[in-house]
């Protein structure tokens, strides 16, 4: 029996596969709202077991012009993740997938930040805010917990849950300049963020 | 039914929204006066700080009292300019409610930055000094020499919301 087994496993071929996806809930949020992202990621199968992932993204972060604190505030670029995701299922060849993951992710991107003139009542005057161009790099790690199921075949739904973690960023004096960061999100006191994923399994 | 918990897990993901905007908002220099060490009669009297305002085209509008007549041994936490390159703070000394003693202009020069947090909260400047300076004060048509003024340092040139004792030192010289 235990020789069976042995050569039941060794019939799985490494390579199951790659499938495309897309973020249904970055995108959503990038049209619905200040900031999202659009996404792909591409996964590849291996043994039904592990999904080496790659994702690239473009976030778009746009405040106009804001009627209480006059700010305006605009940030666009690409970024990517590199990680992998394990099937914790016990029947890894089920289609229905249970993930767990980490992500390390980068972006590079221009912080803008505006505003016409803010009234000192002390001295008099006022003083405009023009904070254009400046560079900034992120890096930060996610810890990913995921559900993939088979819709209609080839597509697939799924989504993940997301625990992130700044690594490390350019320092810059203006204070937070990571109200939005492409592909991380805004607020980087919230530690969680979402996917909702659409799969093409190719 | 993963799917469908997975959507709702998604919608409470983004229904989530807060505005928190820091509290510790207020930006202040920390301006501390050093009499000489023992000396009595300076004891006795007492410094009013003004910022010296500017108009549009950036001349002096008037005088805005910031601090009224503090010991001359306190500390006392003032605002900035959000812009100007430079401040002027009219220090003047008095000797009770009316005598007025000595006045000097002290010229903080500095670099501005502008410090943001959300755009849902208003932005703030912090500040770094570069350079102190004395000038004489002009007070009503009389010009004043400021002698009460020993010397002026930056002893810590970052103004910013956190809380500090001191970033400019004012040592005062034996009262004449």
């Amino acid at each position: 029996m235990a020789a069976k087994d042995k050569s039941d496993n060794d019939t799985i071929p490494l390579f199951r596969g790659v499938a495309l996806s897309v973020d249904l809930l970055g995108a959503g949020l990038a049209i619905l709202s200040d900031y999202g992202q659009y996404e792909a990621a591409l996964r590849v199968n291996l043994k039904d077991k592990y999904f080496p992932v790659f994702e690239l993204g473009y976030g778009v972060g746009k405040h106009e012009y804001d009627a209480v604190t006059g700010l305006q505030s605009e940030t666009k670029a690409p970024y990517f993740r590199l990680g992998a995701d394990y099937n914790m299922r016990k029947d890894k060849h089920d289609g229905y997938r249970l993930y767990g993951g980490f992500r390390y992710a980068f972006t590079s991107y221009d912080f803008n930040l505006a505003h016409q003139g803010l009234a000192d009542p002390v001295y008099g005057g006022s003083a405009p805010i023009d904070v254009i161009g400046e560079r900034i790099s992120f890096h930060w790690l996610e810890g990913v917990f995921g559900v993939d199921v088979p819709l209609i075949k080839p597509v697939r739904l799924g989504w993940s849950v997301r625990y992130r973690r700044r690594i490390t960023s350019t320092d810059h004096p203006y204070g937070n300049t990571t109200w939005y960061v492409p592909g991380f999100g805004t607020d980087e006191k919230n530690k969680w963020s979402g996917t909702f994923n659409l799969t093409l399994e190719l | 039914m993963w799917v469908v918990w997975g959507v709702a897990l998604a919608m409470v993901l983004v229904a989530c929204s807060s505005v928190e905007c820091s509290v510790a908002g207020k930006v202040s220099c920390a301006w501390k006066l050093y009499p000489v060490e023992g000396d009595a009669l300076m004891a006795e009297r007492n410094v009013s700080f003004y910022a010296r305002r500017t108009d549009a085209s950036g001349a002096i509008a008037g005088d805005t009292l910031l601090a009224n007549r503090i010991k001359t041994d306190a500390s006392v936490s003032l605002p900035m300019s959000y812009a100007l390159e430079a401040d002027t703070m009219r220090l003047i000394l008095m000797e009770g409610d009316s005598v007025l003693l000595d006045a000097v202009d002290v010229i903080v020069c500095k670099d501005n930055i502008p410090s943001f947090e959300s755009v849902d909260c208003t932005p703030r400047f912090m500040h770094r000094i570069t350079a102190v300076n004395l000038r004489t004060a002009v007070v009503d048509g009389v010009s004043y020499a400021g002698d009460f003024v020993d010397s002026v340092l930056v002893t810590n040139p970052n103004v910013n919301n956190y809380p500090t004792d001191e970033n400019i030192r004012i040592n005062l010289s034996i009262a004449q």
